[in-house]
């Protein structure tokens, strides 16, 4: 047993000694006095450093009756090509109103929207180096509502769609 | 030690564990075209306490003069305003109160003054919000009615009944 362990490990021992791959030499030494250049140099490889954007969009919100400010905001994180940008705008689909689900949109509730066409993002937003590690940053979309527009009108469901439309853009040739 | 090591590890999972309010990421590179995702803003029917903002007001007078003699129907005219789900509606009723069919006099007149209700005396809203709707009972006293009855005050009351119903 004692000798059957001895040779397994005098197998691991030699099989754990590396042959050097004789290279050229990585590091070049200055023993005198004298200047010596060493180029540094960042290659750009497409395959390796491919370009990414995240927006992310609230989800779906339901508000009490008499709210008077929703916050609708989302965020972005990227890194694109130099040059590049991406624009994010937020639209409404029945007109700055909601509208009523149950009367076929007889009553609406008007809202003034904020930060629906403003959003405008560099090449590089945000921290990450992919979707999976983005930390995006945020930007404010908000609709407001008066406390009279809950007046005079029925009570019911009223509901609006927005739309977030992302858009790369390139850099004129 | 293990079983509290365990037990320690056990909550930590737990406390890890978050309701997430789940949102849409719209993903792409440098050369994605345009993208777009949606999100829908709705409205509850309660307040952010969740109590019910369903509401209504009738108001009335509280009493009507008719002058001795007056003939023409008189108007007692009441106000409506209601916010109501959108499927109710608003019923307002004005009677005379039970047993009291004819004014009475005062004290050791044992005559009474006959008169006629009419007008808005059944009323359903036609809508589940209304504001300022003006609607008018009216009461009339007839010229013979006049004749028969003594000099005296005359009074009665008129019953308003208010309830929410079904579209």
């Amino acid at each position: 047993m004692k000798k059957l362990i001895s040779v397994v490990l005098a197998v691991l021992m030699i099989s754990a000694i590396c042959v050097p791959a004789f290279a050229a030499p990585a590091e070049q030494t200055i023993t005198t006095p004298t200047s010596g250049t060493a180029v540094v140099k960042v290659k750009e490889d497409s395959l390796d450093a491919a370009e990414w954007y995240v927006v992310k969009i609230p989800a779906d919100k339901e508000i009490a009756w008499d709210t008077t400010s929703v916050d609708m905001s989302y965020s972005v994180a990227c890194q694109l090509e130099e040059g590049k940008s991406i624009d994010v705008t937020v639209t409404d689909s029945d007109g700055n109103e909601m509208k009523d689900t149950n009367l076929s949109g007889k009553d609406t509730i008007e809202f003034t929207p904020t930060g629906f066409t403003d959003g405008h993002f560099d090449a590089v937003t945000g921290t990450g180096t992919s979707v999976g590690d983005a930390s995006p940053v945020s930007h404010t979309v908000t609709l407001s509502i008066l406390p009279t527009a809950w007046d005079g009108i029925a009570i019911s469901v009223y509901q609006t769609t927005l739309t977030y439309t992302v858009a790369v853009n390139n850099p004129a040739i | 030690m293990k079983k509290a090591l365990s037990i320690i590890l056990s909550l930590i999972m737990v406390l890890s564990l978050s309701v997430i309010a789940f949102a849409e990421e719209i993903t792409g590179d440098g050369s994605s075209p345009e993208q777009t995702a949606d999100s829908i803003v709705k409205t509850q029917t309660v307040n952010e306490r969740g109590e019910d903002v369903t509401s209504f007001t009738v108001t009335y007078p509280a009493e009507t003069t008719i002058p001795w003699g007056k003939t023409d129907a008189v108007d007692v005219a009441y106000t409506i305003n209601s916010q109501l789900l959108f499927n109710k509606r608003l019923k307002v009723s004005v009677a005379k109160k039970d047993g009291e069919d004819a004014m009475k006099g005062s004290a050791g007149n044992d005559a009474t003054l006959a008169y006629t209700l009419d007008g808005d005396v059944n009323v359903t809203t036609e809508e589940a919000a209304v504001s300022g709707l003006s609607k008018a009972a009216t009461v009339a006293v007839a010229q013979d009615a006049w004749d028969a009855a003594p000099v005296d005050t005359y009074q009665s009351n008129l019953t308003f009944t208010v309830e929410v119903v079904s579209a």
